[in-house]
């Protein structure tokens, strides 16, 4: 079983004011001897390079994700204050 | 019938071909790899005017899979009885891949900036189950006997 987490970047296009470069992160979980893999590919940052040589790393966030997290650990926060309260 | 043609026929018993179903598998693991590219979750630059955006989006690829061959032979001890050969294979799998938006990144003459997709209906289902605990746990907290209760009454 192997797992692997890899930044990926690709080739980029041209755009103005530069060369947009982007960037992904891939958690790889394979194993063909057992039969199985699961491969969780998200987008991690864009790199802009410009042609004075200057790189700008903008970064991807996925708000979807951080607002699940957020309201599952307020869910068991909450529930554990709760029993903690009325005790 | 040639027999070019005669020597194609699988013979009755006889257990596929293994190789085959292994370079399957090998590239049903192929394709599955190169969902990991950074191709895969950026999408084909957009140009309208002085504005270019590219969609990004998250992928998950998983699968899973198995293949069985076997043969057998009776030993035809039994008087009169001739030696049989048997065989037979199978295999099954299963995949599945869920893509999602998560941004667009939209490059102006004034720079490069992105703008968040959010999904509302998946932050609305962790919000209600979120809720939806808290409130069960008050629930229990209130009355912690209710479900006692109710079994010794059912009994």
């Amino acid at each position: 079983m192997g797992i692997q987490i890899e930044n990926r970047v690709g080739s980029g296009w041209e755009v103005p004011g530069g060369r947009l470069i982007p960037v992904s992160k891939a958690l790889i979980i394979g194993s063909p001897e057992k039969g199985m893999g699961l491969v969780w590919n998200r987008p991690s940052a864009v790199l802009l390079s410009t042609p004075s040589g200057e790189e700008h790393l903008v970064p991807v966030p996925d708000y979807t994700r951080r607002a699940q997290l957020a309201l599952l650990g307020f869910g068991l926060i909450g529930a554990l204050l709760i029993r903690l309260a009325r005790r | 019938m040639s027999d070019e043609n005669n020597d194609s026929i699988i013979p009755v018993g006889e257990p596929a071909d293994p190789e085959a179903a292994v370079r399957t598998v090998g590239d049903t693991m192929e394709a599955l790899l190169e969902t990991a590219g950074v191709d895969k979750v950026y999408g084909s630059p957009i140009r309208r005017g002085e504005v270019t955006i590219i969609p990004s989006a998250e992928v998950l690829a998983g699968l899973g899979f198995g293949v069985g061959f076997g043969s057998g032979e009776s030993s035809g001890e039994e008087e009169g009885a001739s030696a049989d050969r048997g065989g037979g294979g199978g295999g099954g799998g299963w995949g599945r891949t869920f893509s999602r938006p998560v941004a667009v990144v939209v490059v102006e003459s004034g720079g490069v900036r992105v703008e968040p997709v959010v999904d509302a209906t998946k932050v609305a289902l962790a919000a209600l189950t979120a809720f939806g605990f808290m409130f069960t746990t008050m629930r229990r907290m209130k009355n912690p006997h209710r479900g006692k209760k109710a079994d010794a009454a059912e009994s």
